[in-house]
Order: structure tokens, then sequence, then C-alpha cells
């Protein structure tokens, strides 16, 4: 307990952003300190039942993505927002921590705030809870994740008028009515980056029967990806198996395509947002109104997707600055307010 | 239409002021805005917004404006529509934010400040620690002394030159001081038989000679020794460092052993010990030399 404490006083306060796509490590007093895919790969060697061990993680691990012989396997631990692999995500966790405490000689035994969405249930949460503690963490807050983000942007989370926010990770959408340090209305919904991705695959196999990987599809999403046509028209050229023939072919997508294929999911946050209008209570309702929508995480890079929200809703929709740190800067700056204030903010387990 | 005529007349009001207020935000984008002949009913309802936070965007009120993330987004979503960089209005519009927000800001900034470092705490941590340096200190300037306290021992006979030099040096820095000003001339003997570094010559002093004989060591080469007296004490037996000096007491004649004998100068009682003959094709030389430096 006392040598917790004391390995405590060398370590910094972490707020982990542990994302279905990306981790993010915000460290008091110095900033965004990380910022890697969550992937993880492990070597299996002597066959099935042999010894595991982690070969990589982060960006080294997201390059071997797709890529990886028989005894590796490249793993994205979590899955839709929550934990998938409970073990694999406490060893990224714990390499993760280490890894922004350049000290070497005391283990370091942070205090950590890590977002959950909204949706997450009791297990869920209780499950991101341990892993943390298990990769060293000295005490664990949890913060549901449009609170954060909200306050990562920068909204006045702390006056009596209505703020929403809307968060697009990797692997849910949350939206949330915020006023007074509190919640009022909040949904998550199973659909972001990833949903984009897997939305392309499927396009692309069903219009041209050609297959292509998850990094390929990304890689369209960020290149010629938009949520709402645009002037412009842009185009990209890939390669991909071709289903009939089993050969690699090349071919070209234009950016009205990828609109197309994003459609259900597009829809489905659209839904969710007007869901969420739906259910404000009036005043609030007015307030978000005349000051809009914040948009935050890495899905609202998607392009115009401001428009299209702005051309469902009528309302104003903005962006973050920095829309992918929000949430990790938002735990941030909580940490603070609890040193503060105590915590109003944290989520009940 | 009817939108226009308001427009030129704040124009015009604003004309007077145009040099003060050419570094602000609202000119660019009003001058922009007007350049594309676009009208600011047309601006609101594009980006959903109110005339009235238009028209406090283009006039740069800030205090009419909804906090600092929902105006840089406006901010952004309007140059996005006139098709225009952001980062010189967004700059603007932060160095006029700040000018209003600078005496709150700084009061926040200290409160944070002082609840990010407990003092009690740190001030235990650093007591601690400095505890824990002393008492190393401490600890190891007792260690060496203990062993040559009881001198007669195997242990004490294991001379360290550098370890001892340095104590000497430490404990005695006057005669050191002599010692190396001015020459011994019973040291110059010795100097000729063996080469000396001057802690060996410290070294020299502390341990006078006792009734045994002296066995004087230089290795030029790192070399493995076993080195036992008459009685079989074992004085040695480890690894002689390359160009340091050892000297062992003990009783003759002496039984050594070399690892790399061609490497290691002997002298016994200051005379000088001829290894050749001695030397096997591996290097390797056991012999024993009696008070007289000869070899049995």
């Amino acid at each position: 307990m006392f040598l917790n404490r004391f390995r405590g006083m060398f370590s910094n306060d972490l707020s982990i952003d542990l994302g279905t796509a990306n981790t993010l490590i915000y460290a008091r007093s110095k900033g965004i300190v990380l910022d890697e895919p969550s992937v993880v790969a492990i070597r299996q060697d002597r066959g099935p039942g042999g010894p595991k061990a982690i070969e990589a993680y982060g960006h080294a691990a997201k390059s071997m993505l797709g890529r990886t012989p028989q005894n590796i396997t490249a793993i994205r631990p979590m899955r839709d927002g929550v934990i998938a692999d409970f073990h694999v995500t406490e060893k990224m966790l714990q390499h993760f921590i280490r890894q922004v405490h350049e000290s070497a000689m005391l283990r370091p035994s942070p205090r950590v705030l890590i977002c959950v969405p909204c949706g997450a249930t009791q297990v869920e949460r209780r499950a991101i809870k341990e892993s943390a503690t298990g990769a060293g963490a000295r005490k664990v807050y949890l913060i549901e994740e449009p609170m954060a983000a909200a306050i990562g942007a920068g909204m006045p989370v702390d006056e009596p008028r209505g703020s929403m926010v809307l968060d697009i990770g990797g692997g849910t959408s949350e939206v949330a009515v915020i006023s007074l340090n509190g919640i009022v209305y909040s949904a998550s919904v199973r659909i972001g980056g990833d949903k984009f991705d897997e939305g392309i695959i499927s396009y692309v196999r069903r219009n041209y029967g050609i297959l292509i990987g998850e990094a390929t599809a990304e890689r369209i999403k960020h290149q010629i990806g938009s949520a709402y046509p645009g002037k412009e028209l842009l185009e990209i050229e890939v390669k991909g198996r071709n289903l009939s023939e089993g050969i690699p072919r090349s071919f070209t997508l234009n950016s009205n395509e990828i609109l197309e294929a994003l459609q259900e999911p597009l829809h489905g946050i659209v839904s969710a947002v007007k869901t969420a209008l739906e259910q404000t209570p009036p005043e609030l309702g007015a307030d978000v109104a005349e000051r809009g929508i914040v948009l935050t995480g890495g899905g609202s890079l998607l392009r115009d997707l401001d428009r299209l929200l702005m051309e469902e809703t009528g309302l104003p929709v903005i962006m973050a600055e920095e829309p992918l740190t929000c949430v990790a800067r938002g735990g941030g700056r909580v940490l603070e307010l609890i040193d503060e204030h105590g915590g109003d903010f944290l989520a009940v387990e | 239409m009817n939108e226009q005529s308001p427009q030129i007349e704040s124009s015009e009001t604003d004309a007077a002021n145009e040099i003060i207020h050419k570094q602000q935000f609202g000119v660019l984008l009003r001058e922009e805005r007007e350049r594309q002949n676009y009208t600011i009913l047309e601006v609101a309802e594009y980006l959903h917004l109110s005339e009235g936070h238009i028209k406090a965007l283009e006039n740069s009120r800030i205090d009419e404006l909804p906090g600092k993330t929902f105006t840089l987004g406006y901010i952004r979503s309007y140059t996005r529509l006139l098709n225009i960089g952001d980062e010189l209005i967004i700059a603007t519009y932060l160095e006029h934010y700040d000018e209003g927000e600078a005496p709150l800001k700084n009061n926040s900034k200290a409160a944070t400040q002082t609840a990010k470092y407990n003092p009690t705490l740190m001030l235990l941590a650093a007591a601690i620690i400095l505890l824990v340096i002393g008492l190393t200190i401490w600890l190891q300037k007792d260690e060496p002394v203990e062993p040559s306290g009881s001198s007669n021992t195997d242990e004490a006979l294991m001379l360290q030159p550098d370890e001892n030099a340095q104590l000497k040096e430490k404990s005695l820095p006057a005669e050191n001081k002599k010692l190396q000003t001015e020459p011994v001339p019973v040291n110059k003997a010795a100097a000729l038989a063996v080469e000396k570094t001057a802690p060996v010559k410290a070294q020299e002093k502390q341990t006078p000679a006792t009734d045994g004989d002296l066995l004087q060591i230089h290795a030029k080469e790192a070399s493995w020794a076993k080195i036992q007296d008459a009685e079989g004490k074992r004085l040695f037996y480890a690894t002689l460092k390359a160009g340091e000096d050892y000297q062992f007491n003990g009783k003759a004649p002496f039984n050594i052993f070399l690892g790399n004998a061609p490497a290691v100068q002997l002298s016994v009682n200051h005379q000088d010990v001829d290894l050749k003959g001695h030397i096997k094709s591996n290097n390797v030389a056991q012999i024993s030399v009696d008070e007289t430096a000869s070899i049995q």
C-alpha cells in the first residue's frame, strides 16, 4: 500500500482514451504523450497450445494486420468500445503505461482515468477497471466518453445550459446532452469508423466482385470518403483480389461510390442524433438549437459529416478543435478537477 | 435584398474605425463575404445559424458569441463556405479572446498549480530519499575500515591498492603530500625494482613491513594468480588486473601459480625474480620463490 503510494509519487496521473481504433494517453502537465493504434501482435510458436508471447504493440502491430504468417496473429483487443480480450488488453495497457514513463527504476503506479462508452454494461466497465489495475494503476477512475469529449472540446459543461456532443469513435458513436456537469441524456450506438470500413469492403465486393482488406478500406475512407455530396469528385486507385478470377486486380473508386457505401452507418448515426434531440427536455433542446452540436472523435474527420448532420437536423453543427484527442484531453482536465472539487463527473461502476 | 442595406450602413459606420478594426477577425470575414456577393441571410441559412450570430461574428463582438469552442467552430464553417484559409482569422480571434480572458486565466492557473503538488508528501519523499542516500554513504565509508582493523587475518593481507590508498589520502592528507613532494630514499630503491604508482606509495606507508617477507607483483596484462606463503596461508586467489601493482607480506618461500606468467613481474624483498625457464608453453608458471628471490 505504502510502496504503491511511493511509486505513485514518481508516476504521472494519466487519462487514457482506450478506444477501439486508437489508444491515447494524456499525462498531466505534459499533454498527449502517446497515440498508438489499439493493436497487439501475438506470436505463438510450436503450434496451437504452444507458449504465447507478445510480438509487437501499436503502430508496429497495426502494420502487421492482415499480413501475418501462421505463428503470428495481429488482433485488436477492443471491439465496439469494450474489451474483447481481457488479458491482451491488460498487457497492452501495461506496455503503454510503461512507455510513457521514462524512469526504468520504479515500476510506474499512476492514477488512471479511463473513458468508457455510456452504453457499456456493468460487466464491461468492471473489466476495464480490472485490466487497468492489472496493468499497474494505483487507482482507476471511469468517466463516460461523451462527458470527457465535451470537456476536451472546451464546452461549458458546468453552466446550466444544454450542450450536445457527438463523439464518433472507432467502434461506437456516443451522443449526449450535458448540463451542470451531468449527463441529461445519452445514447450509444455501436457504429463507428470500423462500420464505415466494413461498409466500403462490402460495397466493393458487391459491386466489383473484388475483395479488399481492412487497411485498404481505411485508406479509401481517409482519402476520398465523404458523408455529403460535394462539389468535386475525388478518385482513388486501389488493388484487391478479384473473387471470380482469384487474381489481384486494380480498379478505380470515386467519392460518390463511397458516399453510397457509407449510407447505412451514416444513417444509423443520424437517427441516433435525431432520437437524442427528441428525448432532450425542451429548454435544453432550445440551447442546443441556438449554439449547435459539437462533433468530436476520429470519425468526425470524415469529409462533410458536419454538413450532413446540419442538413438532416437543421441545427448548426461544428467540429471541435483536434477532434481525435478531445476525449483524452478532457479526461486530463477531469483529473485536475477531481483534485480541486472531488469527483462529480465520474461514471458509476 | 433588404439584407444588404443595413449591412452597408454598418460597414459605413465602421469605416471610421477601419484602421483600429483592421486586425479584427470579423472584418476579414465580412470583406470576403461582400466580395463573393453573399448576403448575411444566405450565410446564416447555409450555416444554420441565426443572423444575430453572423452579425456578431462580422463585427467581432465576442461577448455576443457563445464561448470559444462554438465561435471557433462557426469561424471554421464560415471560412469553408467562403473557401478561404482559416488560420489568420482564427489567430486574430484567439488574440482578441485571450486579451479579454487573460486575468481570469491566470487565476485558475495558480489554483491548479497549488493543487498539483502536495507539499507534505513532497517533503516526506525528499526526507526519505536524503535518509537513504546518507545511510548508503555512511555504510560504504565504514566497510573498508573494518577488515583493516583485524590486521592479521588472511583478508587483511590481501591488499587492495586502490581503496586503501584512497582512504589514506583522505585521513592523512598532510603526510601524503610530504611523500609526493620529497621522495624518500628508501622508496627510491624500491622504485628501481618495481615500477610503482602513487597509490602504492601511500599504501606502503600505511602497512609498515612486518617481520615476514615482502612479495611485490606488477601485472602488465591481466593474469590469474594464486599465492600461498610457506605456512599454506592463501594470500591471493583472483585475477591480477592489467597495469596494477600488488604487494603481500608473508613467510617465504611463496607458492605462486600464474596464468599469464610472461606478463607478470615478481620481486621478493625488492629483488627481482627471474621467471625464465619456468614458464610452460601455455604461459602458465607454477613456482616456489624463497626470500632471496631464487626459484626452488
